[in-house]
This record gives structure tokens, C-alpha cells and sequence, in this order.
């Protein structure tokens, strides 16, 4: 296991795909991880016997194209994508829990949901396709970006300046008013965006639910429309359009592992790490909480970067900038998940959204946009969301083999349910209570037909996957954090200030989304340095790079 | 404008602790800011006899508006080892070193003197607020920074005469401590820190006691040192003598890295002839990487000190039909300084040294035109007119006298 020429820690996604990709070009690679099973958060368990739960990720929007095509991932998996992404519930679900305009369905066929949108609001229908194509053109501004390391304004000696004008042609081909236009909508709040579109409070309400997912703002937050943004950049519908896997996200994270594996990559896990050794100023490899170290000539770390930076890295050999950086990085996770065994399923009266439900389209919960603002109100104010956002899922409609014959399961992620809030056991029963509210009003008799009732909260994913603040996105995505700033500036480019050090989780660029791409951009960045010999040429690499970082 | 909160009551520079002392002596309203407080540029209409105290007799100086913090606990030791370029780890109770810290880019953003009062108990006094830079530092470390700076007062003693006032003050039993060394003694009842150490090359002392002592601290050492002719000495006198001991000021000689707007204005210690407070072979402290980097390649520039020749000095005066004017105190603006006609370098503080009797400052060379001995011009300005006077560069300290380093019994 000793001298090896990478250690990855975190065998999770993008930790499984860089170790893939670094095996495949010949580098000897240990991937090192403290859960037994490889694969993150990533995870399929068996809660209850016959249900098969995905205890972390539940949805995801979906691996990068670059990565599904260089490790062959096309047809590995079977991935569920229902005709109908979303239904949302319409009426003030909070208030009087009527849901008087029925249900919005959102199909991937454009023309069906606008026709759908029209009984709601017949201007709203007509904007509809633009509205797609203005998002979608954004989203393919954002991919040429996405595409690319970020460029660093203050460093471009270090981008280089091929590599600024290959991007600028492209973002010209993608067209100068698009990326104009972009740039206008990145700092605008999902509410500002949305009311340049939208009269109707369901269209408004469920497509800002989207924007939100997973942050810790409301869509009255400034620069909110990013979510949507990033979304659409990783080829996600701005209703919605993710994708589960069959059988459960662990056969996805077999597969990558398998892919790691026979590249030659080896498989470390239970084994969570310690500290990073450095050695003369530079990454040597890593020791292991259990004892015992893994010498290696880089370490790529995709564990989250405020964890890697402040935790396993000794602090002295941080710049204190970077330090700093690390320590203000935002991790605010409120997105709690709860997996919900039925016995049965009770009809609501609307056929059409039954219909769609039972073939698992994600029914929503979040009838305006106001109603999504107020369930944040609780959480800026540290307190938990009483009428909380809602996507419930019902996994086993197209998936029966996930529950028992005759079972149900239903997949609920919901937010906002601030870490550290309320201390865990009270934590999990209110946000169960408040999620179970919600859903009863659109389901009656639901709690009748509860067998079991699993709840992860932000608290969980902290302890389970090791997630600073129960972040499940390595940091917030937000404009600050985003880009040539995410996760710092001087760690934007996959490199740290620390030699033979790298990051490559979703807390680098592009991100989060389960697309592992940011694994695969900092294996290029690993490989393109174990070329040019980067790691053995410490002293004026290590000069150079704290340089540039200073000058962010 | 009705809305802008009523500000005429409040001033823009606060007393010290010893204001009610240096106030009514100030009889110039001279005052300077230092770090937001007021502090005498000179108590008399000429900081002369301000000066000559230090060189002749003794001088006090009311230092606190210094920056100092206080770091205690286990982890103390190395959080000032990780911040100062200087081994920390060798530095026993009762001794005070000097070192300067850098940046991770290994350029200077301040000096100062750390002073080991126990086993896990530091004071680091800077010239500039610190707080944040200590804090991010302490980072993972046991260890407990507090910011002491207005509660502890600090007094300059220095001077030939320094030790027979201090001693004449209640500090005769416990002896003079060491260069650099450090001990406590009642003085006035006043329980205070009294360190070895200055910033005028000459023997002296610095005293540390808590804000509210800082009064009766004074009025014992005035009353003592009546017979030794002590003389309360403002930011004049100091700059002078601090020249002559070719003592660098944050500011003037150097600018801090974290306020440089250009990399050309930021100074490594090797530049700023501090290579010595460089220890290379500690662990890892912050801008090592990049100091070592750096002792690979030859040096670009170097901090020495000229001298102004002075036959030149009254050529170019005699020109414009006057005598050589002379700086009347130091001058803290910058000077080119040119080799044939190619600019290599800069003065950065110069003054006319009254015990040497000699015109001399303080510059930034660079390294080929840095050696002791070389001659080079600087510009200076007569009757508006720039000109260009001789300049050797000389070794340094320009003063030295054998008594700064002494230990009088």
C-alpha cells in the first residue's frame, strides 16, 4: 500500500471518479475513506427488511457528460427519469391547506407543461419556452465555464493566456447577449428573476423551491437565481429533472468503484484519515486514525475544504489567509431527508396527480414563493421551517424491487432545518412532524398507512459523510463561493498553497450536483503536475504559487 | 446632514495613561499622533536638549501607544514561533528578543520584541494593530491572546545615565537585568515589567506596568532622576537617536506587506538586512517556504546605511549662493539615490546626527551598489532646484557605544 503516487481521500463520487482517471493514467492510486463501503453519500441501506433506502443522496442532477463518456458509465446504471419531473401542489398548503387550482404538472415535454401552466395563468403558458430558453442559454454560458478551470482574474499569468482566450471564443460562440444576460441573472434573487416571468404563485413558488434546494436562503435572498443557473449549467430542466438510479445510488457508486478498481486503483476503506502528512513544506501522503500512514506523492483530498484545510492539514503550514478563507466558508446545511414506509397509499382526489405520484414524479410542496421565503424565516432566525418546503418522491412507483411486495417507500427531502438548532432527538421529531403536516394536507390518511419513518438530519450527514455543518454541497453555492472563488481563491485551480496538496470535492469548481466533475478537473490538475514534475519541484512552484494567492 | 452624529466633543486622538503627566510639560503643543493617541513630537520649542538627554544623560519616553499582546497558555510558545521569523524556542523566562514577521510571501508586515514573562507567557508588542493576524494564527493551538495594548503603559528609560535613575527609582536590589533581559520591580509601588531593551542604540531600559500605575511610574522615575538630569523626550529626539542606530520604522523604512498596494513596495528581511532573524532550520512559520526560496537567489536589495558628504553638500548650496541647510530633525521622505545616471535605490530616513556630527541616513540599495565603501549620489532639493549630493555607504549602526550592550552594576 506504501509509495503510492496518489492518495485520494473520500471515496465518494468525485473521489472515486478522479481515482478512475489517475489509475487509468498509469499513477499508482490508494482512494481512502472512513465508511466501509465506498461510494459517499452515495448510499443504499436497508433500513427496515425488504426496504432499501438511499440514506444520503436521494436525487442527484447527474454526472457530467465528459465524465459518463471517459469512464464509460452509459448503460452501467439505470437511471429513473419520470416523463413527469414535478407536480406541484397549488393553493396556500400552509394556510388552509386547500390546494384549490388542483396540481401543476411539469412534463419534460415544454408544450405539455405549458399547457398545463394556462390553467393557471394563460400569460405564464406563453412565456413558458422562453423562459426554458432563457435558462437554457444561460445554462450553456455557465457550461463553458463549468467546462474549464477557473480563471483566476488576478492570476491569468498562472491560467495562462491561451487558456483566457480559448474560453472568451467560447463564450463568444455561445453568443455576447447571452453571456451578457447571464451575467445580469447570476445576481439576482430567484424572486427578482422569477417576476420578470411569472404572475402565478405555483409556477413561481415550485421553480424557486428548485433555486433554493439544498441552500440555506430563502428566494427573496440575493443572488439566489444562481441555484437555477447551476442547475441548468449541469443539464438539469429548471423544474426539475433529476434523476434517481435503480435498485438504489449505491449501484452508481459500485459502478464507479468498480471503474477505480480495475484501472488499478486501490480501495481503503473504514479507514478515515487523519492529517495529511507534509513533509518539507509538501503533501507526503496521509496517516490514518487508526495508525499506520499511506506515503504518496500528492494527496487529493475531496472531502469537504473546510474539513481538509482546518482539520487535516496542520495549521502552520497554511498560509493564514487561507486559513482564514477556510474557516469562512459557509456550511449551513438545513436540508433534512426522510425515507417513509407505507403500507399503502390513499387517493387525493385528483387522478391526474395520483396518476403521476404512483410513476414517481416528485410532488412539491412549495405553492409560492412566499411560502418558501417564510419556511426560511424560521431558519434565519435559527428555528426550524413549521410549514416546511416539500419534494416527496414515491421511489417504489417505478421501482418496486425498493420495498417489500406491497410496500411503499416514499423519499422526502425537506427544508429548512438549520444544523444545530435544536439538540438531534428533538430536531428529528419536529422536522418530522413538520414534514408529516405537509404531506397530510395533500394526503389525507397518510399517517395511518406510516410502517416505518427514517429521518437524516443535517446533523446526520455531518457525522455520517463527514459534511462540515451538514452541508451536503462542501459549501454553500453561493455567488461568493462559486467559481474562482470556490472553495478560496487560491485554492480555486484544484492546487492548494500547500505542494502536492489538492481539492477536488464538491466544494471546488463547478460544484455540487453529484456530476463529478470537479474529481475530474483536479485529477487533470494532479496529472498535468506529476508531468511537469510539479511535485518534486517544490521550492519554486510552492514560491510561485504563494505569490499568486497573496495577490487574491 | 442634520442626521451626522455630534462628534465636536470627541477628539481624533486620545490621551495615554500618562497625559495627565506629559500634558501641562508639553509646552509646545507639539503633539504627533501615534497610533491614535497623542503623543509629544517634542515637549520644548527644540528637541535638542530632548536629544542630548539620550546620548548624555537619560530621557523618558511615553511609549504606550505600542502595540502589546499577551499570549498565554500551553500553546503560546508556538503560536509566536509559527508567527516570528526568529527561533522562539530558545528564548528562556526572563529574556526578550527581537524579530520581525512576515507574510506567507515572506515579506515583512511588522517587528517588534517578544518578551518571555513564564513558562507560557508572552507579551509581543508591534508597531501596528496585530490582534487579527495573532488570532488567525492561534488557529489549533491551546492558547489564550489578549489584546493588553491600553491596558498596559509603557515607558522608554534611556540614556548613559538610565541605570543610576532606575536604580535611584527602587530597582538598585534586584540589579540591572541583562541586554535583553527582563525583571520585575516595584517602582513607585507600582509592581512593573523592566526589559533591557530600546529603540535609541544606547543603554536604556523599557517599562511595562498596568495604565492605572503608569502616573506614579513617572513621578518616581522624574524625581529620581532630578540629580541625573532627566529630561521627558518626545518622537524627535527618538527618531534622531533610532537613525543613528540604524533602527528601521515601520511606515518610513519599510511598508507593512499587508498595506503594500505593489509588490515593489513589500520588503523580505533579507532585503531589509534582517537575514540574521531568519531561522531557517525551525519548523514550518509562516513565509518560510518562501525565505527559502529566496536564499537561493541572490539578493536584490539591501538596507544600509550612507553617509552625506559634506564638501559635496556645500558645493551645491555654495551654488545657489548658500550655506549647507541642514534637516532640522530626521526626515522620513524618501531620497533617489544614483549611480552614474542610473537610479539604484533610495533613502528612506535620514537626519543630521548631532553626536556624530554627521549627515546620515538610512536606504534601500540595490545589492551591487550595497557594499560598505561605495559611492553613490542622492537627490536632494536646493532652493527648489533638485541636486545631487555625494553619498558613501557606511557601516552600521552609525552610534554603537559599548554601553548599549552593557550590564551596569
Amino acid at each position: 500500500m506504501n509509495g503510492q503516487d496518489v492518495v485520494v481521500i473520500g471515496a465518494g463520487h468525485n473521489g472515486l471518479v478522479a481515482a478512475a482517471l489517475l489509475a487509468r493514467s498509469g499513477l499508482r492510486v490508494a482512494v481512502v475513506d472512513g465508511r466501509t463501503e465506498p461510494g459517499g453519500c452515495l448510499v443504499t441501506e436497508e433500513l427496515w427488511p425488504g426496504y432499501l433506502v438511499d440514506t444520503g443522496t436521494t436525487r442527484a442532477v447527474g454526472l457530467d457528460p465528459d465524465v459518463v463518456r471517459e469512464l464509460e458509465i452509459d448503460g452501467a446504471v439505470d437511471l429513473i427519469r419520470p416523463e413527469i419531473p414535478v407536480a406541484a401542489l397549488s393553493g396556500d398548503a400552509g394556510a388552509d391547506g386547500s390546494h384549490g387550482g388542483g396540481a401543476l404538472l411539469f412534463h419534460r415535454d415544454p408544450e405539455v407543461t405549458a399547457r398545463n401552466i394556462a390553467r393557471f395563468s394563460a400569460r405564464d403558458a406563453a412565456r413558458w419556452p422562453a423562459f426554458l430558453e432563457a435558462v437554457e442559454n444561460a445554462g450553456r454560458v455557465l457550461r463553458v465555464l463549468y467546462r474549464e478551470v477557473p480563471l483566476v482574474p488576478a492570476g491569468i499569468r498562472r491560467t495562462g493566456l491561451r487558456h483566457l482566450i480559448g474560453a472568451g471564443v467560447r463564450l463568444r460562440r455561445v453568443g455576447k447577449k447571452e453571456a451578457l444576460e447571464t451575467t445580469r441573472m447570476l445576481p439576482m434573487s430567484m424572486e427578482e428573476l422569477l417576476a420578470e416571468w411569472f404572475e402565478s404563485d405555483i409556477v413561481a413558488g415550485s421553480l424557486a423551491a428548485e433555486g433554493v434546494a439544498g441552500i440555506t436562503l430563502g428566494p427573496l435572498g440575493g443572488a439566489t437565481a444562481l441555484g437555477l443557473l447551476h442547475g441548468a449549467a449541469c443539464g438539469r430542466s429548471p423544474a426539475g429533472s433529476q434523476w434517481r438510479v435503480r435498485g438504489g445510488m449505491a449501484r452508481l457508486a459500485a459502478v464507479l468503484a468498480e471503474r477505480a478498481t480495475t484501472a488499478g486503483a486501490e480501495l481503503v476503506t473504514g479507514s478515515p484519515v487523519a492529517e495529511v502528512l507534509i513533509s518539507d513544506g509538501a503533501a507526503a501522503g496521509v496517516r490514518l486514525v487508526a495508525g499506520g500512514e499511506i506515503a504518496a506523492r500528492a494527496v487529493l483530498s475531496c472531502a469537504g475544504p473546510r474539513h481538509t484545510l482546518l482539520n487535516l492539514v496542520d495549521p502552520a503550514q497554511l498560509p493564514p489567509d487561507l486559513a482564514r478563507s477556510a474557516a469562512n466558508i459557509r456550511c449551513r446545511g438545513s436540508l433534512a431527508t426522510l425515507a417513509i414506509a407505507l403500507d399503502g397509499l390513499s387517493a387525493t382526489g385528483d387522478p391526474a396527480l395520483d396518476a403521476a405520484f404512483q410513476s414517481g414524479t416528485t410532488v412539491r410542496a412549495a405553492p409560492s414563493i412566499n411560502y418558501v421565503e417564510r419556511a426560511y424565516d424560521a431558519a434565519k432566525y435559527g428555528g426550524f421551517s413549521q410549514s416546511p418546503v416539500v419534494d416527496a418522491t414515491l421511489v417504489t412507483g417505478p421501482d418496486p424491487s425498493l420495498a417489500p411486495p406491497g410496500m411503499h417507500l416514499l423519499s422526502v427531502s425537506a427544508q429548512y432545518f438549520p444544523h444545530g438548532a435544536l439538540e438531534p432527538d428533538r430536531a428529528r421529531e419536529t422536522a418530522t412532524q413538520a414534514v408529516l403536516g405537509v404531506l397530510e394536507r395533500w394526503m389525507p390518511g397518510l399517517h395511518d398507512r406510516i410502517r416505518h419513518v427514517g429521518v437524516f438530519m443535517p446533523e446526520d450527514f455531518e457525522a455520517r459523510f463527514g459534511m462540515t455543518g451538514g452541508d451536503t454541497q462542501h459549501g454553500e453555492l453561493a455567488l461568493d463561493q462559486w467559481f474562482f472563488m470556490r472553495p478560496a481563491g487560491s485554492c480555486a485551480q484544484y492546487r492548494t498553497p500547500v505542494p502536492g496538496l489538492y481539492l477536488g470535492g464538491a466544494g471546488s469548481h463547478p460544484g455540487p450536483g453529484i456530476t463529478g466533475r470537479p474529481g475530474m478537473m483536479a485529477a487533470k490538475a494532479v496529472l498535468a503536475d506529476q508531468r511537469t514534475g510539479g511535485s518534486q519541484n517544490h521550492g519554486r512552484r510552492s514560491r510561485k504559487y504563494i505569490q499568486d494567492c497573496i495577490l487574491l | 446632514m442634520s442626521n451626522l452624529p455630534d462628534r465636536s466633543g470627541v477628539s481624533a486622538a486620545l490621551p495615554t495613561p500618562l497625559h495627565s503627566r506629559t500634558g501641562p510639560l508639553c509646552r509646545t503643543s507639539n503633539w504627533r499622533r501615534w497610533s491614535g493617541f497623542l503623543a509629544a513630537d517634542s515637549y520644548e520649542p527644540s528637541h535638542h536638549r530632548e536629544y542630548h538627554a539620550v546620548r548624555a544623560a537619560a530621557a523618558l519616553f511615553d511609549i504606550s501607544p505600542l502595540f502589546k499582546y499577551r499570549l498565554t497558555g500551553p500553546g503560546a510558545r508556538a503560536l509566536a514561533d509559527r508567527m516570528l521569523t526568529r527561533d522562539v524556542t530558545r528564548l528562556a523566562t526572563g529574556r526578550v528578543l527581537y524579530s520581525p514577521w512576515c507574510d506567507a510571501r515572506g515579506k515583512i508586515r511588522d517587528d517588534g520584541t517578544l518578551q518571555r514573562l513564564g513558562e507560557d507567557d508572552y507579551r509581543l508588542t508591534s508597531a501596528q494593530p496585530t490582534l487579527g493576524w495573532i488570532t488567525d494564527l492561534a488557529r489549533g493551538l491551546d492558547v489564550s491572546v489578549s489584546d493588553e495594548s491600553e491596558g498596559t503603559a509603557a515607558l522608554a528609560l534611556q540614556g548613559p545615565l538610565s541605570w543610576k535613575v532606575l536604580a535611584a527609582a527602587g530597582a538598585r536590589a534586584i540589579g540591572s537585568p541583562r541586554y535583553f533581559g527582563l525583571t520585575r520591580a516595584p517602582l513607585g509601588g507600582v509592581e512593573t515589567w523592566i526589559s533591557r531593551t530600546g529603540y535609541t542604540g544606547d543603554l536604556g531600559y523599557e517599562l511595562w506596568m498596568p495604565a492605572d500605575g503608569a502616573c506614579a511610574v513617572w513621578d518616581t522615575l522624574i524625581e529620581a532622576g532630578r540629580d541625573f538630569g532627566i529630561a521627558p523626550a518626545g518622537l524627535a529626539a527618538l527618531d534622531i537617536a533610532r537613525i543613528e542606530a540604524a533602527l528601521p520604522l515601520v511606515h518610513t523604512d519599510y511598508v507593512p506587506a499587508h498595506e503594500a498596494l505593489i509588490g515593489a513596495q513589500r520588503s523580505s528581511p533579507f532585503e531589509m538586512g534582517l537575514g540574521w532573524a531568519v531561522d531557517l532550520d525551525k519548523p514550518a512559520f509562516v513565509g518560510k517556504e518562501a525565505l527559502r526560496a529566496e536564499t537561493g537567489e541572490p539578493p536584490r536589495w539591501r538596507f544600509c546605511g550612507i553617509a552625506i558628504d559634506w564638501d559635496s553638500l556645500e558645493r551645491v548650496f555654495w551654488r545657489a549662493g548658500l550655506p549647507p541647510l541642514l534637516p532640522h530633525g530626521a526626515v522620513r521622505s524618501s531620497a533617489p539615490l544614483f549611480h552614474k545616471s542610473r537610479q539604484v535605490g533610495y533613502a528612506s530616513s535620514r537626519t543630521w546626527s548631532p553626536v556624530l556630527k554627521s549627515y546620515i541616513g538610512l536606504a534601500h540599495i540595490e545589492a551591487s551598489h550595497g557594499p560598505v565603501g561605495t559611492n553613490l549620489e542622492m537627490q536632494i532639493t536646493v532652493e527648489h532646484r533638485p541636486a545631487r549630493v555625494g553619498v558613501r555607504v557606511v557601516k552600521t549602526p552609525f552610534f554603537n557605544p559599548r554601553r548599549k550592550r552593557a550590564t551596569p552594576a
